[in-house]
């Protein structure tokens, strides 16, 4: 399965719409998941508008409770499921194999399915808006409010389906992601000498891998409470909704290292090149990161200190949450290490760098506090929360995500995207960005609650409210300047040179954009900079050889054909058993003709 | 072709692509039937009506089932054995032992839900209904999944060219999913059946 | 095709058919064990432990034999170990959660000197609902802040609940629907200028439920008996929030 055979340059009669369609190629399957996520980004960015303009003033009539509740659940839902997640498994797909030195990652037809079933539940998410009401009940989900008693429409369903569905996508790229790291590196690629990204990308995997199971139980439970009268998180017969929140969060704390561990990767990436100079604290920076993936499944009841934990449990999860902020404050110092004394270049990419330690060290900061129960039950369901995930995932996920979209862009299209515009659209979303989520640790305090759909004038609350939407605004504005960028360099020819920014890992020792096979020849890697260690040494790179036999993989159909059927499956789910029935066949008629396919 | 089977085998841990991935999948169902599990036991106790665990589970009837499934295991690990030292007839007898099994297995499970449905339990009934079925049932699945699997690689066997080259690591694979099924129900059936109430 | 040489014949592992079917019988003979002592009628606590251990007998013997682990590459088992212990962690972390005893055996570490003595002024003055607890464990947040009356019933911020003080038995069990502050959520406010019916109302709900709500018998899923809805009763309806 894992290399089946094609031959390169091989002429299709099919239109570019089927090649895209049946891509099994992981440059290819990355540009769908960066161009998928990125309209998702956009989309969640409309949502977050639409609730700041109607929290603008007191009193605002913007939009009514009902679907304020569903705007605010599918903004948390998109970001985090159909942005963020994506926007990372897009570079995951396309840098994996080419920081280790693959032509391709271990399964790729494996991997256009999980993009697939991304797709697929990522539009049952959003255009539950149009077929009964969208997720109301945040994108926690708490039991009973999830419950039929409670949220009687589809609203919820929408969600524990299609939240089942990109699980089980997630789950597919990162069991794809870890065989690839693990088993398909170059020769001389030691564990050791991966590049930071690519251990921030295994860690990401685990975490998914090992989490994702238990929230599949909890959705399962929750839709098993909802659809067929059982009484797991409803206390009418003995369940209990607290158990709700622990599976929820047991999966949802770790979900929170997946957001931001990409984005450390990348900046661990980005500011040795720009500052040239290795990466200080290589091996502290895996170190710290791995430990964050191991601690992250033992904190995860700092979200429910209110519930009535008991002393012991709220001791031990505070001093757990207190030790994650040590690998993470390693991490901030070993970045500031590595610039320190470096010949800085500031590209837009290391402004975006530079961005996320500080404003993520703000968020950190902030998250820490929250890890003693006593502040923790100030805060708790106030802005200030708010202010502090922003902080962490505008700050620091997206803003890690941009600086990696402005350090690779070269290499994944062969055009620069402007300079100038680039600084332009930082600083206007950098301000943005701090006008919005600064003034909500003021709202917080004065005593703000979250998820409320409007307040009364008086309270103190208004002038900050106000502050904060112009702010949105105005973040909105900078990506839109990001989006105009994009395009206006989409229209430039492709100039790019194999390495333009004189970096040392593997992926800018292949032309820009790579062609199909990834490299001519498998380069043999003798450093943790293999790039700046050949030039050093004087090594070249083996000539291109007169006779290449490379075999990738021939696309398949198949992929979509049980991608499709998951989506009647979920259908079905939501509608009718019999139409889920279907769907199991045609997923079984799917996984046959995989099997089946001719691969050697 | 000769070209592709190489690249195929030559990782850089020296073992196979699909192994590794299973073994992390059985890692990643840990922890799907562990929160099962956790459910099951944080539930005990709580059930407001009856029928209670101790007035309806038949254990007997279920240790039966369960020998059922540990010698569908022995004949798993001889079809990998057959797949293994090129003895084909074993590796397909065992493979067609294997599914019959794992189906009878099944059919205790249909015998015992519908028994339990008619002596008033379902999965509204009490906490035990709910995370009993659910946890149960969920691990049928699994086991009807593995039949799915199996029969798979029966017919595929029985093509002109067999499960190719790589048959012994298709079986294997195949084995390990097959055993870790067989595990959890080791657990299952000591922490719902066995264990005083 | 039958005859093919297999390409990695050297990496099987050494077990023979003979082997696999001695294991196999192995297993069965395990779980007959198992069977019988189930039956067997040792008390609960050795009953549960021999079984967990054959459990994990046989357990461990499917996972080194049958899938080969202990004769296969050394990564395997650790990334399966990775995950049996982590859920198992998860497991043992979420029953530590769901069992009810942490907070009373934990409150002395909590309760200030002041606490401890005002309660167990409390306790003398005739205070009713004492559970088994003891006036060792009792005192909390409650207790400390609360003055001591006399008379009807004691004080009603230091009654106890299955040992437990009754501001804490509120916190774990009845704040997740009423509020933190008993202001109410999923369930109605509970604070005393709301609660209007007389006692008997209140007590019969703790006990027995509201049947078509949210709220469930609590003596069926607690086992809470008369004493204690009173001490939460008197909690509800005389302490301020």
């Amino acid at each position: 399965m894992a290399t089946a055979v094609g031959t390169v340059g091989q002429t299709t009669e099919h239109s570019k719409i089927w090649e895209w369609m049946t891509t099994v190629d992981h440059k290819k399957i990355a540009s769908l998941y960066g161009v998928t996520g990125f309209t998702f980004f956009l989309v969640g960015g409309i949502e977050a508008l639409l609730v700041r303009t109607q929290l603008a003033r007191p009193e605002g009539t913007v939009l009514d409770a009902d679907l304020y509740n569903q705007l605010f659940s599918t903004h948390a839902l998109t970001m985090i499921f159909l942005a963020i997640m994506p926007l990372g498994a897009s570079f995951f797909n396309y840098f994996i194999p080419l920081q280790i030195g693959a032509r391709d990652v271990a399964f790729p037809r494996l991997n256009a399915l999980g993009y697939w079933m991304y797709l697929s539940g990522g539009l049952m998410l959003t255009l539950s808006f149009f077929f009964g009401g969208a997720p109301d009940g945040g994108w926690f989900g708490y039991a009973p409010l999830s419950t039929t008693a409670f949220a009687p429409g589809r609203n919820m369903d929408f969600y524990t389906v299609s939240l089942l569905i990109l699980g089980s996508s997630s789950l597919i790229a990162s069991l794809n992601f870890v065989v690839t790291i693990i088993n398909m590196r170059a020769p001389g690629m030691t564990m050791m000498r991966l590049p930071v990204y690519m251990w921030m990308t295994l860690v990401v995997a685990f975490l998914l891998v090992l989490s994702l199971p238990v929230v599949t139980v909890g959705l399962i439970q929750l839709y098993f409470d909802r659809n067929f009268g059982t009484n797991f998180f409803t206390p009418a017969t003995g369940g209990d909704p607290i158990l709700w929140q622990h599976i929820f969060w047991i999966f949802g704390h770790p979900e929170v290292y997946v957001l931001i561990l990409p984005s450390m990767g990348i900046v661990s990436e980005v500011l040795p090149v720009m500052s040239r100079k290795p990466l200080f604290g290589y091996a502290a920076i895996v170190f710290a990161g791995a430990a964050i993936g191991v601690l992250g499944f033992g904190v995860w009841s700092h979200h429910m200190f209110t519930t009535g934990l008991g002393t012991v449990p709220q001791v031990v999860f505070s001093a757990s949450t207190m030790a994650i902020g040590i690998p993470t404050g390693i991490k901030i110092f070993n970045w500031l290490g590595t610039m320190y004394g470096g010949n800085i270049r500031f590209t837009t990419a290391t402004y975006y760098a530079v961005g996320f330690i500080a404003l993520f060290t703000i968020g950190g900061i902030s998250g820490v506090m929250h890890a003693s129960p006593a502040v923790d039950t100030q805060h708790q369901d106030s802005y200030f929360v708010v202010a502090h995930i922003h902080y962490v995932l505008f700050g620091g996920a997206i803003m890690g995500i941009f600086s990696g979209i402005y350090y690779w862009f070269p290499k994944m299209t062969g055009r620069f995207l402007d300079e100038t515009l680039g600084k332009v659209s930082f600083w206007v979303m950098f301000i943005g960005m701090n006008m919005t989520f600064f003034p909500m640790h003021f709202l917080g305090i004065s005593g703000m609650p979250r998820r409320i759909y409007t307040y009364e004038s008086g309270l103190g609350w208004d002038t900050w409210n106000l502050v904060a939407t112009i702010g949105a605004y105005i973040m909105a504005f900078g990506v839109l300047l990001f989006v105009i960028n994009f395009f206006k360099s989409m229209r430039q020819p492709q100039t790019a040179p194999d390495n333009p920014w004189g970096g040392s890992t593997l992926e800018w020792a292949t032309s820009s954009p790579p062609p199909e096979h990834n490299f001519d020849v498998i380069p043999e890697v003798r450093d943790r900079d293999p790039l700046w260690y050949n030039r050093d040494h004087g090594i070249e790179l083996p000539p291109k050889p007169e006779h290449m036999h490379i075999h990738m993989p021939p696309p398949s159909y198949y992929p979509l054909i049980i991608g499709a059927g998951v989506t009647l499956v979920g259908l079905g789910l939501l509608a009718h058993l019999g139409v889920a029935v279907a769907g199991a066949l045609v997923v079984v008629y799917g996984v046959w003709g995989w099997a089946l396919e001719p691969t050697d | 072709m000769a070209a592709a089977h190489e690249v195929q085998h030559h990782t850089s841990t020296g073992v196979d692509n699909r192994k590794l991935l299973m073994w992390v999948f059985l890692a990643s169902e840990c922890l799907f039937f562990g929160t099962l599990i956790s459910t099951y036991l944080i539930f005990k106790g709580n059930s407001l009506v009856g029928p209670l665990p101790e007035e309806i589970l038949d254990i007997p009837l279920t240790s039966l089932s369960t020998f059922v499934l540990l010698m569908s295991s022995l004949a798993m690990v001889l079809a990998v054995y057959g797949a293994q030292h090129g003895q084909l007839g074993l590796m397909k007898g065992m493979l067609l032992a294997t599914i019959l099994l794992g189906l009878t297995f099944l059919g205790f499970q249909v015998y015992e839900f519908r028994t339990f449905g008619s002596e008033g339990l379902n999965l509204t009934t009490n906490q035990f209904g709910a995370s009993f079925f659910v946890l149960t049932g969920f691990h049928g699945l699994h086991v009807g999944i593995g039949v799915f699997y199996l029969t798979s690689l029966l017919i595929g066997s029985m093509r002109r060219n067999g499960l190719g080259r790589d048959r012994d690591l298709w079986v294997d694979t195949a084995g390990l999913y097959w055993h870790f099924v067989d595990i959890v129900w080791i657990v299952i059936f000591t922490v719902i059946y066995l264990m005083p109430h | 095709m039958e005859h093919e040489a297999t390409a990695h014949a050297n990496e099987h592992p050494p077990t023979t058919i003979r082997q696999y079917v001695l294991i196999g019988a192995i297993l069965t003979v395990l779980t007959l064990i198992e069977l019988w002592l189930s039956y067997s009628g040792l008390p609960h606590g050795p009953l549960i432990a021999a079984l967990l251990v054959f459990s994990a007998i046989k357990f461990a013997i499917v996972v080194a034999l049958f899938m080969h682990l202990r004769f296969d590459n050394r990564l395997f088992t650790r990334m399966f170990l990775f995950g049996l212990v982590l859920a198992g962690s998860l497991l043992l972390a979420l029953l530590g959660l769901f069992s009810d005893n942490h907070d009373s055996r934990t409150v002395e570490a909590y309760a200030t000197p002041g606490a401890v003595a005002a309660h167990e002024a409390a306790a003398e003055a005739g205070g009713h609902g004492e559970g088994e607890g003891g006036g060792q464990s009792g005192g909390g947040e409650a207790a400390g802040g609360a003055t001591t009356e006399g008379g009807d019933g004691g004080d009603p911020a230091a009654g106890m609940v299955q040992g437990i003080p009754v501001a804490e038995f509120f916190q774990a069990n009845c704040a997740v629907c009423h509020g933190q502050n008993r202001e109410g959520l999923v369930g109605p406010a509970l604070t005393p200028e709301r609660l209007t019916q007389p006692d008997e109302f209140y007590h019969d709900t703790i006990l027995n439920g509201r049947p078509g709500t949210a709220m469930p018998s609590w003596a069926a899923t607690k086992g809470l008996n008369d004493a204690d809805a009173n001490a939460l009763v008197q909690f509800l309806k005389h302490v301020e929030p």
